[in-house]
């Protein structure tokens, strides 16, 4: 069971560093190159407060998850893999 | 003076609002935004459906100001007069309908787009009134209405224009409501400017014009100027392009430029009209500008809980109230706020207090990082 | 005010080069092609900027290299008819594909006509003021002027001028007009930059003025007191007054020496 939920989670952190690079105008990184556990915002891949509410957008219109329904956003937002972990958990699309 | 927005239609109206109680912003009932953000809206506008809401909204604006400067258009041909208007909407053809016919390879009616060729503010006041001066529309988001009402005042200071029809109108809009809404900065409540709950915006329309007058062309027609502009300042952040700079840097200078244009030093203003939207960023940042240039004893309040953000009316809708405020020699209390915010040193006033002093200040900031500053005097 | 430098980017380039190839070619490029934009490079947290953002940015900072200046105490005004409309109905786009709460705040936050002066501003570290001028009669008239009287009012000693439009949908659709008269139909696209003065410098072209006759070109929106180009080439945009303006100054500067 570990197996098969450490393969769905590697397929979205693929999945989620490319659509970033995609929805972010990221030209200057690769999504290989964006580590899992690198921090999105401050410092690691260095978002701001316009990209923040830009992956809210990309929520809805990818995974159909309404920015209402986002709490604990910080920590959410922190990683590929908390994302990750919370698109999983809450996608409705 | 002349101006239009939820907070009456009409200088006597408005600023008998100011002074009671704000109404409370509604769900659109014109704007199928399948948001429920409350906002700001009019009623029912006499010669809506006629043109844009917007040049609507600004004529009745500017009509007010002439009659109270005693003004018309045949009076006006003998002068040089300029138009500075500031506006977001109107620069846009934003007419969905249209777009979505032609998108799908049909030809739809041209009216919109005809309709937006003929819409510049600016160059349609110019043309209703048959004026010779400069007619400059100004597209600086939030602080278009303040920038257009300093610029104007410096063609007058420059000897370019004996009057200058200044000021600024938007109306709300679908693409600015679901624009403003992605960025997070709406509040699903009535806004609360510098509080400790606030918890953002809510958008608004209206227009407010001012006729901006040498001193001495205004004497030799017989008529007494009402309230000097005193001093202008405007500031780039250079540093987001939707975030303010947390230090309030560019506001400060801002400030800074508008005291040294009008001979001023701080301790001179009796009290602020703060841009005070009711956001997170706008509102910390802005009080720790102020709190920087003024110490922490300065009187200021904002009049955004009578009328939502306005856009680029906001900056000349905000001067003219100034204006009336330092006229009466009082502010109201700063409406929607209740307990002071931790991430602020100062709060605005809480109850009526009396101006003390002859100059007052009124600020304005804009995404983009556009701040600016109009300092007027009463007389 | 003088003229102290000069930056441009067209469908032929970036730079005088440019410039003068505009004029010389007896049909210029109508449009800027994708590869002369992102031929630019910008700095990481400006890249979301949009066409009409990155076509001011290099006109602006063209200018800027052009002048040998630093942009202490140096506003910025952007004169613009149609600002990024491009973006403009792309956000129109997404409000018909996707529902109020799914549209793109970026795009939203591009679509507004003084985006293009706070990407320059930061890009090119502008601390006095930021205008951004519209109209569609003249619109490098009006900012010009208001250059003009921003000078001598002492709100900086510098201004960056740029005048863009971008020939897109909305352009061409104007251009189909009938009524009123005066949208350009043969244009070329194209964004100039100046770097104006309120002091002369070695490196100024001209004086030039809004306002004043004597010894400068007069920008009213009539071609200036300098012998009119021998080329003809349809450079109508909106910006024909901006071209003209700029390629009378190199004229005046090759007369000079």
């Amino acid at each position: 069971m570990s197996n098969a939920n450490s393969a769905v989670n590697e397929k979205m952190f693929s999945e989620l560093k490319a659509k970033l690079v995609e929805w972010l105008s990221l030209d200057d990184v690769t999504p290989e190159e964006i580590g899992t556990d690198d921090a999105l915002f401050g410092q690691g891949l260095g978002l701001d407060s316009l990209d923040s509410v830009e992956i809210v957008v990309m929520l809805q219109r990818e995974y159909g998850i309404s920015s209402k329904e986002i709490s604990r956003k910080k920590e959410v937002f922190s990683s590929v893999r908390t994302l990750a972990q919370y698109i999983l958990d809450n996608r409705t699309d | 003076m002349g101006c239009v927005s939820a907070a009456g239609t009409g200088l006597s109206a408005s600023l008998e609002k100011l002074f009671s109680s704000p109404e409370t912003p509604q769900v659109s009932r014109r704007i199928a935004d399948n948001l429920s953000l409350p906002v700001f809206e009019l009623g029912e506008i006499p010669g809506a459906g006629t043109k844009q809401l917007t040049g609507i909204l600004l004529d009745m604006a500017l009509r007010e100001a002439l009659d109270n400067a005693k003004l018309n258009r045949d009076k006006l041909s003998g002068f040089r007069v300029g138009v500075c208007l500031g506006t977001t909407v109107a620069c846009q053809l934003n007419a969905l309908d249209y777009y979505r016919e032609l998108r799908a390879g049909k030809s739809p009616d041209n009216a919109p787009l005809r309709a937006f060729a003929g819409s510049s503010l600016a160059e349609a006041v110019k043309r209703d009134l048959n004026l010779s001066g400069p007619a400059l529309s100004i597209a600086n988001a939030c602080a278009s209405g303040a920038d257009a009402i300093g610029l104007g005042g410096l063609f007058i200071k420059n000897g370019v224009c004996d009057l200058v029809i200044a000021g600024g109108a938007d109306e709300l809009s679908l693409i600015s409501m679901t624009g403003f809404n992605s960025l997070g900065v709406c509040s699903p409540a009535p806004c609360r400017p510098f509080d400790a709950e606030r918890q953002g915006l809510n958008l608004g329309e209206g227009a407010g014009v001012v006729i901006l007058e040498a001193e001495e062309h205004a004497r030799r027609r017989g008529v007494k100027p009402e309230i000097p502009l005193s001093g202008y300042g405007s500031k780039a952040d250079g540093y987001h392009i939707t975030a303010p700079k947390p230090d309030g840097s560019g506001l400060i200078s801002a400030i800074r430029k508008a005291l040294e244009q009008a001979e001023l030093s701080p301790r001179d203003i009796a009290f602020v009209n703060a841009h005070g939207t009711g956001t997170d960023s706008n509102d910390s940042s802005e009080a720790l500008a102020l709190e920087t240039v003024f110490g922490n004893t300065i009187d200021f309040l904002s009049t955004k809980r009578f009328t939502g953000h306005t856009l680029g009316a906001a900056g000349a809708i905000e001067c003219i109230f100034t204006a009336q405020m330092l006229m009466k020699n009082e502010i109201s209390a700063s409406a929607g706020f209740e307990k002071q915010a931790s991430d602020m040193n100062i709060a605005p006033v809480r109850k009526l207090t009396p101006v003390k002093g002859a100059y007052a200040l009124s600020t304005s900031l804009a995404f983009g990082g556009c701040n600016s500053a109009l300092i007027l005097k009463r007389i | 005010m003088f003229i102290s430098g000069i930056g441009f980017i067209s469908g032929e380039g970036i730079g005088l080069q440019a410039l003068r190839q505009t004029c010389a070619s007896p049909v210029p490029a109508p449009e800027i092609s994708d590869e002369i934009i992102k031929s630019y490079k910008f700095p990481r947290d400006l890249r979301r900027a949009d066409r009409f953002s990155r076509m001011c940015m290099i006109a602006g900072n063209e200018a800027l290299r052009d002048s040998g200046m630093e942009t202490d105490n140096c506003g910025i005004i952007v004169a613009t008819a149609l600002g990024p409309h491009e973006t403009t109905f792309s956000f129109l786009g997404d409000l018909i594909d996707y529902s109020g709460t799914e549209v793109s705040p970026t795009k939203f936050s591009h679509s507004v006509h003084n985006a293009a002066a706070s990407y320059t501003s930061i890009f090119c570290g502008i601390d006095a003021f930021s205008l951004t001028v519209v109209g569609f009669d003249n619109p490098w008239a009006k900012g010009l002027l208001a250059a003009e009287i921003m000078l001598a009012q002492e709100q900086a000693d510098k201004v960056l001028l740029i005048g863009a439009d971008e020939k897109k949908l909305l352009a061409e659709l104007l251009g189909k007009l009938d009524s009123p008269p005066g949208f350009p139909r043969d244009s070329i696209e194209c964004a100039v930059g100046m770097l104006l003065s309120a002091a002369e410098t070695p490196e100024s072209y001209c004086r030039v003025s809004a306002l004043e006759e004597k010894d400068a070109l007069i920008f009213s929106g009539k071609t200036g007191t300098v012998k009119k180009l021998p080329v003809s080439y349809s450079g109508n945009v909106f910006f024909g007054s901006a071209l003209d303006c700029a390629v009378l100054a190199v004229q005046k500067r090759l007369w000079k020496n």
